[in-house]
């Protein structure tokens, strides 16, 4: 199915703009002004509105069913570390750290701009059944 | 007089609460965030429904600011647009100001769909009431 070792070729995340966040926020119904609002995110310590997390973990799904169209995400779960600002890009890995004939585990990381990860989580495939 | 003193910890019911997975807000959600189909993340849409986002406001309390701090998802079965029922458990920390949610969204006869769970530290936004 995939082999332990192996990593998925590193995705560029991004660059999100004040349009792709709002979009974001529109669909999702997170509302929390901190991410639309440069003024208020300038009061909060921010040079520019921070993006949603949840926008980064959501671009993981596409990256990985483009990379192994073969196989689907059946968990995915991590931690929201350094923020990424609006009008920046961030760098998607991901390797696989342990794999058997039903289900592959993966390290995920989203790494921005700055020292800290954006994001940092596994992955879990499976194969997608016949037809899906 | 002083305030009465705060469990360090409180657990919660969550929900349930029927949260609708609307054809267009899955599309609309697909589309901001580039997957195919229902996004394997959508069901984190179904917690802004207005009723879990009432409840999830009164576990936190006035004044503080919640940021987003880990999150997990585990899909059991494809989410189509539906109906749905969103329930589970919370627990709200003081020492850090913490609030978890564990949840699974199912169908109104109780096949689980996904499971998330969802934790927002709390960040004061002023005097701490």
């Amino acid at each position: 199915m995939i082999a332990r070792g192996e990593s998925m070729p590193a995705r560029t995340l991004g660059p999100f703009d004040a349009a792709a966040v709002a979009a974001y926020a529109a669909a999702s119904g997170d509302d929390n002004p901190l991410h639309v609002d440069a003024a208020l995110a300038r009061a909060a310590g921010f040079s520019a509105p921070p993006v949603h997390g949840m926008l980064i973990m959501a671009a993981i799904e596409p990256a990985l069913a483009q990379w192994r169209p073969d196989l689907r995400l059946k968990r995915l779960s991590g931690t929201f570390a350094e923020p990424l600002l609006v009008g920046e890009d961030a760098r998607l890995v991901a390797r696989v750290v342990r794999a058997d004939d039903r289900e592959a585990l993966l390290r995920v990381s989203v790494q921005g701009p700055r020292r800290a990860p954006c994001f940092i989580g596994e992955a879990t495939l499976a194969p997608r059944e016949a037809g899906a | 007089m002083s305030a009465p003193e705060r469990p360090a910890a409180e657990a919660f019911a969550f929900g349930p609460f029927d949260a609708t997975a609307d054809a267009t807000q899955i599309a609309a959600f697909a589309r901001a965030t580039g997957a195919a189909g229902a996004p394997f993340v959508f069901p984190i849409a179904l917690m802004a429904t207005p009723a879990a986002r009432a409840a999830i406001a009164d576990m936190i309390g006035p004044g503080f600011l919640p940021v987003h701090e880990s999150q997990s998802f585990e899909a059991e079965a494809p989410l189509a647009p539906g109906v749905y029922v969103l329930a589970g458990t919370a627990r709200r920390e003081r020492a850090p100001e913490r609030l978890t949610i564990e949840a699974r969204v199912t169908t109104p006869p109780g096949t689980t769909v996904a499971r998330l769970r969802t934790a927002l530290r709390l960040f004061p936004t002023g005097p701490t009431p």
